[in-house]
């Protein structure tokens, strides 16, 4: 028996001093939650990534471009010759209010990718905490502006939604979605926390990110958002006082000239409060750049190449001829000798989505200097050559995300582009104010606000006379100019849906303009099935219903009328 | 004093500075015995005098084992003592030794099967005592096969195991199924070799095994714990013999060639055919006088040819009692039957057995194997659509274009011209495998013995690439020249000892065994991708002669360790009741936290019914075996695709862009881990009934089987709040039932002996759980280039629901083909909606399964099961004289193929060609076919000419099979000289015969029964001459 003990002695020593070792491998090549935001460098490539989540194509297209404008009477799909409207299946059902929850325009791309921002906020905050980095406190702020961020996206979206402050744990998912006011409260709670913790300006090379000014400027947004729903004083109060505490700041300022809000040489000028930044970067198509998109989705080349390059094509005769000499006339050196287009012409297309309504043409007062800034009207000479949309049902293109020739390059992709996207400028934190007096009954400091925006569009333009002086100190024509103001200085910036929403003029508005337009093939049926109650919000995405049933009960549950 | 010297063996092999030791003493017998005399005689067997014999005076340790020449020659024998002659395989003979000095002595061979050692996990056990279900293969029944792999050689060989060959590529493997589909995650068993545990062998030669066992349930399997689940193979490679030196040469040749050759259309055939479906679009012809196109490319000539099969090995093998080692060499190649492919393998493998004293026995083992495959892994196709792409490739496009002197590009169709691809084909991977083990025994006393080995593994593999520049087509042009690199290595060892203690008291007969295992396994990798050589010679296809600026490279690393501690108890009461249990511990690294360990306990209970008094007192004496198992345990299932599945893993490059326009690197959550994963656990209950007759002439053997797996991993949707779509976890479940049949008959007449060994298996396959989605889908097909329009034809055509049998085929019904408007117009749904109104005579029915009035995915319902309801195989031995003949019979019944190639082989929209038994098939008139659309030009109306062609019935075949998988017919001449030399010549064939009414090429489909025109498992005519010296 001495061997057998001496036996099973040596086993177990020999076994012992590998076992330690055999178990516990540690993870190679794998980044984990585990081992990174260990020092202030990872947090901010942890930053960074969640900027990154802004600059894709899910981020841009859904929530602002078809949503916040292509929804509205501001502006329209292109018609069936643009290369998009084909793809676009789930958009033209949109703009008829004809939105189920499966379709991924209305929901599920925002939904998905935001709560991809809000998890890698709360991963980040956690992580820095338990790790005690240098500077936690700055970085905790800045995930949580970008956190409040896109749950204000969301909220203006769906309303009420589940909140989630931190890292979750597989119960937790299943979390129901909280009330209106209850989620306007936390978007606002993580504003006010970043407002504390950011700082008021960066260092030229940190240029673009989350300031102190921009989290009280979305801090105030969301006020104006909570108080347009709920309705109540003190939320206004609130926007009000969030307002006066940004002049104070004295971190923004209006443009003395309109036009070069949408300069590229004044990206980042001192009406920007918050922009997407964005960069050619020659490393492929969409989300695989660093640059913008929306100018490809907004924008047609003025001609439609693809068609020179059809056998059977669907211009007319009449068209096709026109569209040859067009392309003869404009751009001699970009036409080979049989006539084709070199391949830098034909990194100028686009897919015309988002093309100005005459509807907003006309909206622009007369004079106004703010809708040659806006616009491309049909045979304007801009940019060295004369434009022409047939795309576009009237004709007119967006300015605003158009890219000049001279930023594109032949190496780079036609959705490759610098132009940074704005999300929140400076005059629209002052019609936000006009409104707020208002609304708490200050005409007079209202009637200034809107002049300040308004005086800046008249020294813009050649005529002193153009956009005479609001005077009225009715309320209700009051609010009534400063939507107005509202439409025409901020066209074509992805607002304009919202705004109706939250001020419970959608449905009037959008019924008005299907029965002014709409029941006609050419403006595809835009507003149509408008209900009103239940289109001011979008659906929660089907998937989203799904994947939340939790031991059988559905945990999200879907808003009114869908 | 002998403990002592013991206790110094122990302590020296545990500290690892084992020396060779000096001969010990071995107790000799007393040589002043009276009455002694010498003994001589010689030992023979059917076929002559037997070399290695153990000739041993009974109770002492005197002996000697006889020559080459079966001679034995042993003095000082007392009169009265016995003679024990014994060799394995043999029956022991014993001879009482009287006043005559010659005693000769024919060994017979041991017909009791039942008595062999058969090898279970970490132990052997007489075939009569095992308790679970062990199917065991001989090296003699894998000879039968012509192939370089031994997993194929099992086909058809032990029930409960499916196995598959997908495909004649040179390289292929064949895919192995134990009991069913366990597990969406993978089916495949564990390999152990000699011991140590792999999770492939294709490193192996056929050559070196001496037999292969299979355990099936989970009595058996169980005691390898978390790796078992799948079932285990159990490999012996071939031990050194002791004796003079023994040479065999074993040499194959052959040739292989495609069984069945696709006839397709001629291009005047190809061309009125293209002009008569355009007709029927309302476009005009394309061709003018189709009877003049002086094109007729065959692209199928133009892609395979016959290839060669060759296969040789030697091995030499000696020694003595002490010390004797075995050598082989094996030399494979493949030529494939597509141009251009190959596999070779060369197998060093080395076995020496050292036994410096009675009580150790040490033994070293060494095998190099050095793989080389070229196959068409890029360019544009690979091997298996190479073999669709010769057959669908227009036949008016020549193989050469004069004009721009390069392959003719073919412009219709997204298609890479195949003369092409084959010419331009560089693509290498070679393999390379040593294993290394080393083996100690030591009897520490009578009872107790201690093993230690461990093995060591080490592979790399490096692939390379070279894309030229070509032009052929637009769109699979390359436009750059560009190189591509790649290397992984990995190391793995593992390392048992273990403890086993026999005893037998009275009727009491315990064996006891109690080990530990660790695991260490890492593997490494990098690839890279340069542009822009010189040239597209050879000798410029190195990184450093590229010009790119910006190449690519990629690598990673993994590593694993495991740590496993395991016992078993055998009790074997008065040789009639035995009782197994044993138990598994295993900790991985691949878990954290509680769920690191993983416990795996099983029990099993085997009663020899026929060693029950009232048996043999039975009158009946043609039945004389009888034995009943049961048994039970849980094994678990390792097979986890992430080696850290705990983390959350981040992902770089997520740029950002900040100040004036500098791109700043970010980093994005990916994946979400789990903390709580854990194993795969597989439950499982067998019991078998073994039977035998006529002194088991006729053997019977049945098992019954149920198999429970949970916790099965899968990837499970959860809500976007958890920052991503899923999550993986464990919460899939399935079970397996089934039921085995092996029988087997053996009998001689006269000098006629012959065997017939049958086999069948059933399984029953259910999904009990997965997860909150309650479904599995996946589409079933690879989409290469080739195969790029299946892509909007066949969405998701496996599917897996609960309660269902795994992996169903899905789609619509096809009801039939419009005949006329008036049936559209009547084809109604319930309510009176006309449910295909925009169909045209000529389309596809479809049926309206939800009746909802419209035809929409919804309709879509399961149309076929790729499961078979049975597998079996039939093998027929005989010998007669000098002769030997052996067949094998194997096949499928009752399982669907979804031929999904017949969108290609069948639906002719006039880019592509099709079989000639396709030709203007389709719907033409009225009455003229129920069965198949109308051909449409694909540039007509795309809509119609797809719809009709969707995932339906029409695809799903009955893929039942029977084959001749092997075919050997042998002569082998005995020479009468002094090392008693045999040679014996043999022809063999594969694959000579199948009977099946499947359509397609090989009904023999890889596990997920889609067949997108997989090239077929060549027919091979093999000579072949086994030379022993």
């Amino acid at each position: 028996m001495r061997i057998h003990k001496i036996m099973m002695a040596t086993l177990s020593l020999a076994l012992c001093c590998s076992c330690s070792d055999l178990l516990e491998k540690k993870p190679l090549v794998n980044l984990a939650v585990e081992n990174y935001y260990t020092t202030e460098g990872e947090a901010k490539t942890a930053l960074m990534g969640i900027y990154h989540v802004f600059m894709t194509e899910n981020f841009g297209l859904y929530h602002y471009l078809h949503l916040g404008d292509n929804l509205s009477d501001d502006s329209q799909l292109g018609n069936s010759r643009s290369d998009g409207v084909a793809w676009a299946g789930n958009a033209k059902s949109l703009i008829q209010f004809n939105i189920l929850p499966t379709n991924s325009y209305s929901g599920n791309n925002t939904w998905n990718q935001d709560f991809q921002v809000v998890t890698n906020a709360n991963y980040l905050i956690e992580s820095v905490t338990r790790n005690n980095i240098h500077n936690a406190d700055k970085y905790i702020a800045e995930a949580k502006f970008l956190r409040s961020y896109v749950y204000f996206d969301m909220a203006r979206q769906f309303g009420g939604l589940p909140l989630v402050d931190h890292v979750l744990t597989y119960e937790e998912y299943y979390k129901p979605r909280a009330t209106e006011d209850e989620t306007w409260e936390f978007i606002e709670q993580g504003f006010r926390d970043a407002a504390e913790g950011l700082p008021e300006t960066w260092d030229a090379a940190n240029i673009g990110r989350a300031t102190k000014g921009a989290a009280l400027a979305m801090l105030a947004r969301t006020y104006v958002y909570h108080a347009s729903y709920s309705k109540k004083q003190e939320d206004w109060q609130k926007a009000y006082d969030t307002i006066k505490e940004l002049e104070k700041g004295n971190w923004f300022s209006l443009e003395p000239r309109y036009e070069d809000i949408f300069d590229m040489e004044h990206q980042n000028g001192r009406e920007i409060i918050f922009s997407i930044q964005f960069r050619t970067s020659h490393t492929g198509w969409g989300d695989s750049n660093d640059g913008n998109m929306m100018s490809f989705y907004g924008h047609d080349a003025g001609i439609k190449l693809a068609d020179l390059n059809k056998s059977t094509t669907t211009l007319t005769p009449d068209q096709y001829e026109f569209v040859c000499k067009k392309l003869l006339e404009e751009f001699p050196s970009n036409v080979n000798e049989d006539g084709t287009p070199k391949p830098y012409l034909k990194k100028w297309t686009g897919w015309s989505l988002h093309c100005p309504t005459l509807d907003l043409v006309n909206a622009f007062e007369p004079g106004d200097p703010r809708l040659k800034a806006t616009v491309i009207a049909p045979n304007e000479f801009y940019d060295g050559h004369t434009h022409f949309n047939l795309s576009s049902d009237s004709g007119y293109q967006s300015k605003k995300e158009y890219v000049p020739f001279s930023y594109r390059t032949e190496e780079s992709n036609e959705d490759d582009l610098p132009r940074n996207m704005i999300i929140l400028r400076y005059a629209n934190i002052l019609l936000y104010m006009a409104e707020t007096c208002c609304q708490l009954d200050k005409t007079g400091e209202a009637l200034d606000y809107l002049e300040e925006v308004r005086g800046r569009a008249r020294r813009s333009g050649d005529d002193p006379s153009a956009l005479p002086k609001v005077t009225t100190t009715n309320k209700e024509e009051l609010l009534e100019a400063i939507y107005h103001e509202r439409r025409v200085e901020l066209a074509m910036e992805y607002d304009r849906y919202w705004d109706l929403a939250r001020t419970g003029r959608a449905g009037k508005v959008m019924k008005a303009y299907y029965q002014k337009y709409g029941n006609d093939n050419t403006h595809q049926y835009k507003g149509k099935n408008f209900i009103e109650g239940t289109h001011e919000h979008m659906p929660i995405p089907q998937a989203a219903i799904t994947a939340s049933y939790y031991q059988g009960v559905q945990t999200l549950e879907q808003n009114k009328g869908y | 004093m002998k403990n002592q010297i013991r206790l110094l063996l122990v302590a020296m092999l545990m500290t690892g500075i084992c020396r060779a030791p000096a001969n010990a003493e071995i107790p000799t017998y007393a040589e002043t015995q009276q009455n002694a005399h010498t003994v001589k005689g010689i030992v023979k067997d059917a076929l002559g005098p037997m070399a290695g014999v153990n000739v041993l005076i009974k109770g002492t340790a005197t002996g000697m084992i006889t020559n080459q020449d079966g001679s034995y020659n042993l003095s000082n024998v007392p009169v009265g003592a016995t003679l024990e002659f014994s060799f394995i395989g043999y029956k022991t003979v014993e001879v009482t030794v009287g006043t005559d000095e010659t005693i000769n002595v024919t060994l017979q061979e041991d017909q009791n099967l039942l008595d062999e050692l058969v090898v279970v996990g970490y132990g052997t056990v007489k075939k009569s005592d095992v308790t679970g279900s062990v199917s065991s293969v001989s090296a003699e029944a894998l000879e039968k096969a012509s192939t370089g792999d031994a997993i194929q050689a099992l086909q058809g060989r032990a029930a409960g195991v499916q196995i598959v060959t997908a495909g004649g590529s040179p390289d292929a493997v064949a895919e192995i199924k134990i009991r069913g589909t366990g597990s969406p995650n993978g089916s495949s068993p564990l390999y152990v070799v000699d011991g140590f545990p792999l999770s492939d062998i294709k490193y192996l030669s056929p050559n070196d095994i001496a037999s292969i066992e299979i355990l099936k349930d989970a009595s058996a399997c169980a005691i390898y714990g978390s790796r078992g689940a799948n079932g285990v193979v159990m490999i012996t490679t071939k031990k050194a013999k002791a004796g003079a030196l023994k040479i065999n040469v074993k040499s194959e040749f052959g040739v292989e060639a495609t069984p069945k050759r696709p006839e397709m259309l001629s291009s005047s055939e190809y061309a009125e055919f293209t002009n008569y479906v355009r007709d029927n679009s309302g476009l005009p012809a394309k061709y003018g006088d189709p009877s003049s196109i002086a094109t007729n490319t065959n692209w199928f000539k133009e892609v395979m040819r016959t290839g060669i099969y060759q296969n040789h090995s030697i091995t030499l093998s000696g020694g003595s009692d002490k010390l004797s080692t075995v050598f082989t060499t094996n030399m494979f190649n493949r030529q494939g039957t597509v141009k251009s492919t190959s596999f070779d393998r060369l197998n060093f493998s080395q076995k020496t057995q050292y036994k410096p004293f009675k009580i150790l026995t040490l033994q070293a083992s060494f095998t190099g194997s050095f793989m080389k495959t070229n196959s068409l892994g890029a360019n544009g196709s690979n091997n298996k659509t190479i073999f669709l792409s010769s057959l669908i490739a227009p036949p008016d496009v020549p193989v050469w274009n004069d004009v721009t002197d390069y392959y003719s590009g073919i412009t219709a169709f997204r298609l890479a011209n195949p003369a092409g691809v084959i010419a331009r084909n560089n693509s290498k991977s070679n393999l390379n495998f040593l294993m290394m083990n080393l083996n100690a025994d030591l009897k520490i006393t009578k009872d107790l013995m201690f093993t230690s080995r461990f093995g060591y593994n080490y592979r790399t593999i490096l692939s390379s690439n070279f894309t030229p520049i070509y032009t052929e087509t637009s769109n699979i042009a390359s436009g750059n020249t560009e190189v591509y690199r790649s290397t992984t290595f990995s190391k793995d060892w593992t390392w048992e000892n273990m403890l086993t203690y026999t005893k037998k008291i009275g009727a009491h007969d315990i064996s006891v065994m109690a080990a530990m295992s660790a695991r260490d396994y890492y593997r490494e990798w990098y690839a890279g991708n340069k542009k822009n050589l010189p040239s597209e010679a050879e000798q410029f296809r190195y990184f450093d002669a590229a010009s790119d600026t910006s190449p690519s490279l990629t690598g990673g690393a993994e590593a694993q360790g495991m740590l496993s501690y395991l016992g078993r108890i055998n009790y074997n009461l008065l040789d009639r009741y035995l009782l197994t249990a044993s138990f598994r511990a295993d900790g991985s690294s691949r878990f954290v936290g509680s769920k690191k360990w993983g416990y795996f306990p099983s029990g099993a209970f085997a009663w020899k019914i026929s060693e029950e008094p009232f048996f043999k007192n039975m009158s009946a004496k043609w039945f004389n075996m009888a034995k009943l198992r049961l048994g039970w345990g849980q094994i678990g299932n390792e097979r986890i695709s992430s080696y850290y599945p705990y983390q959350t893993s981040i992902s770089q490059n997520q740029y950002y862009v900040l100040g004036d326009k500098e791109r700043i690197n970010g980093v994005l959550l990916s994946t979400l881990g789990n903390k709580d994963i854990q194993w795969e656990t597989s439950e499982q209950y067998n019991a078998g009934l073994d039977l035998g007759f006529l002194t088991n002439r006729l053997t019977a053997s049945f098992d019954i089987y149920l198999r429970k797996t949970e916790n099965i991993l899968l990837n499970e949707t959860v809500p976007r709040v958890a920052g991503t779509s899923s999550i993986i976890r464990n919460v899939g479940g399935m079970q397996n039932k089934g039921l085995e049949i092996a029988l087997g008959w053996k009998d001689d007449i006269g000098d006629f002996s012959y065997s017939i060994d049958a086999n069948a298996s059933f399984v029953k396959n259910s999904v009990t759980n997965l997860g909150t989605s309650g479904i599995l889908q996946s589409n079933g097909i690879t989409y290469d280039y080739a195969l790029i329009d299946f892509q909007g034809q066949f969405d998701n055509i496996i599917r897996s629901t609960v309660g269902n049998p795994y992996g169903r085929f899905y789609g619509y019904k096809m009801l039939g083909i419009f005949q006329n408007q008036q049936e559209i117009d009547n084809y109604k749904s319930p309510d009176g909606t006309v449910i295909m109104p925009s169909a045209k005579p000529g389309d596809t029915i479809f049926a309206d399964t939800n009746n909802d009035g419209k035809i929409s995915s919804d309709d879509m319902t399961v149309i076929g099961d790729p499961n078979p309801k049975m597998v079996y195989g039939l093998s027929f031995n005989a010998s007669w004289k000098g002769f030997d003949l052996s067949l094998l019979f194997q096949g499928t019944y009752g399982n669907d193929i979804f031929n999904a190639s017949k969108f290609y082989f069948e639906k002719f929209d006039g880019r592509q060609n099709v079989l000639k038994s396709a030709y203007k098939s389709g719907w033409s008139k009225e009455g003229s076919t129920n069965s198949r659309p109308i051909s449409l030009a694909y540039d007509s109306d795309d809509a119609r000419n797809s719809q009709n062609w969707w995932q339906s019935t029409m695809y799903v075949e009955n893929g039942s099979y029977f084959r001749l998988k092997n075919l050997q017919l042998g002569y082998t001449f005995n020479f009468k000289a002094k090392r008693n030399p045999s040679l014996r010549l043999y022809l063999s064939a594969q694959n000579l015969l199948t009977l099946t009414k499947y359509s397609g090429f090989d009904p023999e489909i890889s596990d997920n029964g889609v067949d997108a025109g997989q090239y077929p498992q060549p027919r091979t005519f093999v000579i072949g001459v086994n030379i022993n010296l």
